[in-house]
């Protein structure tokens, strides 16, 4: 088992019927949407199976919520809305996230994003890393350059 | 200096309590990069007696996903 990094093929069906919003849309938008959703960002053990083929956020294969773990993660920073570099779409969320005094109860090596706003909270994307064991210390994940080359969600 | 780390028992410590800060001269420290086209890890480790007392790191991720927008010819 493993985990891949992937936009997961449901999130890709649900961008075309305007399920999730990652920013708010002025009034002259294609509609009007003046609250967008929140986004969670949780942590998925080298064990998990998180991959493309992902429907909804799952606890299965998360780290416990252990040593200043909790279960369905933290709400990603989003103050910067969609936009194009280009001909690219890209969204990244606005800040880092850390985990402090983490004592994680197994290795990890993905983070799962998903839509904590919506009632079924689905999940957008899997973005793996090198595995770790954090003890007793902090761990951060800091996003790429928001643009059309590195934006951490990208539609081209 | 005493840093925090796992707490745990160790012969040596007063009375044998458990001690989750330890002076950090007691401690092995190890440094990491992990540094590819996916990410750049930061990591630092320390141990005591050969066991992990602390770990920490700093992922930045560097792949992104992406969708590929097709709008199909008509005809």
């Amino acid at each position: 088992m493993a985990n891949t990094q992937a936009l997961t093929t449901a999130a890709k069906v649900q961008f075309l019927n305007g399920s999730h919003a990652f920013g708010a849309q002025a009034a002259n938008g294609v509609r009007t949407v003046t609250t967008k959703d929140d986004f969670f960002i949780a942590l998925f053990l080298a064990s998990a199976t998180r991959n493309a083929s992902d429907t909804v956020y799952s606890t299965t294969g998360e780290l416990a919520g252990t040593g200043n773990y909790t279960q369905g993660g933290k709400i990603l920073p989003n103050a910067t809305a969609p936009t194009n570099d280009g001909t690219t779409a890209h969204w990244t969320p606005s800040g880092s996230v850390t985990w402090t005094a983490l004592t994680s109860s197994g290795a990890f090596d993905a983070a799962v994003i998903y839509n904590n706003t919506a009632t079924a909270k689905n999940e957008v994307s899997v973005h793996t890393f090198s595995s770790q064991s954090i003890t007793a210390a902090d761990f951060t994940l800091t996003m790429p350059t928001n643009n059309g080359t590195t934006g951490l969600l990208r539609i081209a | 200096m005493q840093i925090l780390t796992q707490k745990l028992i160790r012969n040596g410590w007063p009375q044998d309590e458990p001690a989750d800060f330890i002076d950090e001269a007691l401690l092995v420290k190890t440094e990491g990069i992990v540094d590819n086209d996916n990410e750049r890890t930061v990591w630092q480790e320390w141990k005591l007696d050969g066991k992990v007392v602390k770990r920490g790191a700093h992922v930045e991720l560097k792949k992104n996903v992406i969708a590929e927008g097709i709008a199909q010819m008509l005809g």
